[in-house]
């Protein structure tokens, strides 16, 4: 097992058991900064996030270009439920994009849904150039 | 001499012959006959044959030459016709080389001139294509653009609510 995976299993058991918190968040940094792994902080999330869905937590970062509501926030979650029914709690962290116009994106793990107006936008183009040729 | 004397009054004597005078004319004659006859005629007859020898050269030299000269004549006729054929023949060839040589260069000029044609098409509807594979390129833009702004425009936030709302739902029935 490589340093990686061991700081990804760490992060991951002890979010599981304490939660978040911007003190631990802050420690991790620290962390990363001395031992120059800053650079592998998106894999260790990765992980993390690999190793919270096998303890039966997911992330989900939903990206919309209005911020969600509550009863949007539950559909969603029914809908990762149906998806990954081994799921036994879903956390959904929001991020704001205008760019995507309109929809929504879900990135999990190990699955991208991309399900947004830009990413329809950009089929039609491509559908439209691939048609040409 | 009664058959001498004949004069005057009856016959011949009318007519002024004498016979003494005629026997002396006779004399004299043959005398002057004789005369010229040893020294004039000779030499006279030998003039005139020699004349008539010069003339009789001269007449069969202008008939040969005259026999030359149609000889001549109809040789010159001849080669004059042979020649005229021949330069006949040669302007024929010659007219029929510039002909070919012409005839070469037009098609040569013609193929030259369709090589062209079909280069210049060639290059013509390929720019036509290029031409229009961009504005295809352009126009896709232009429609993603027309449509991605008027479908900003449309977007609010009570409409996306609703499409997010529909598009979990058509993908939770899936």
């Amino acid at each position: 097992m490589s340093a990686r995976t061991d700081l990804a299993h760490i992060i991951s058991d002890n979010t599981l058991k304490n939660g978040y918190s911007k003190r631990y968040t802050q420690d991790i940094a620290a962390y990363l900064l001395a031992s120059g792994m800053v650079k592998d902080l998106d894999s260790i999330m990765r992980d993390v996030h690999l190793y919270w869905q096998q303890a039966g937590y997911l992330e989900v970062i939903a990206t919309t270009a209005y911020p969600l509501e509550e009863n949007l926030k539950n559909q969603i979650k029914q809908y990762i439920k149906q998806i990954e029914p081994s799921v036994k709690k879903i956390i959904i962290s929001e991020n704001y994009d205008r760019k995507i116009i309109g929809g929504l994106s879900l990135s999990l793990p190990e699955k991208q849904l991309d399900l947004s107006l830009r990413a329809k936008l950009n089929k039609f183009k491509q559908a439209i150039e691939t048609g040409k040729e | 001499m009664p058959l001498l004397n004949f004069a005057s009054s009856s016959g011949i004597g009318a007519l002024g012959f004498s016979p003494s005078s005629f026997l002396v004319q006779l004399i004299t004659f043959g005398l002057a006959y004789l005369v010229l006859r040893r020294w004039a005629f000779g030499p006279i007859i030998k003039v005139l044959r020699e004349r008539r020898e010069t003339i009789d050269k001269g007449v069969s030299l202008g008939e040969q030459l005259e026999k030359e000269k149609v000889e001549l004549d109809n040789k010159v006729e001849e080669m004059l016709i042979k020649s005229r054929a021949q330069a006949d023949k040669i302007i024929t060839e010659a007219e029929s080389s510039a002909k070919q040589i012409i005839k070469d260069a037009e098609s040569v000029a013609r193929d030259k001139a369709d090589r062209i044609v079909d280069e210049t098409k060639a290059r013509i509807d390929q720019e036509t294509i290029q031409a229009k594979a961009k504005l295809e390129k352009d126009l896709v833009g232009l429609i993603s653009l027309v449509t991605e702004e008027v479908i900003e425009e449309k977007v609010d936030k009570d409409s996306d609510k609703r499409l997010i709302s529909r598009i979990l739902s058509e993908r939770a029935k899936v």
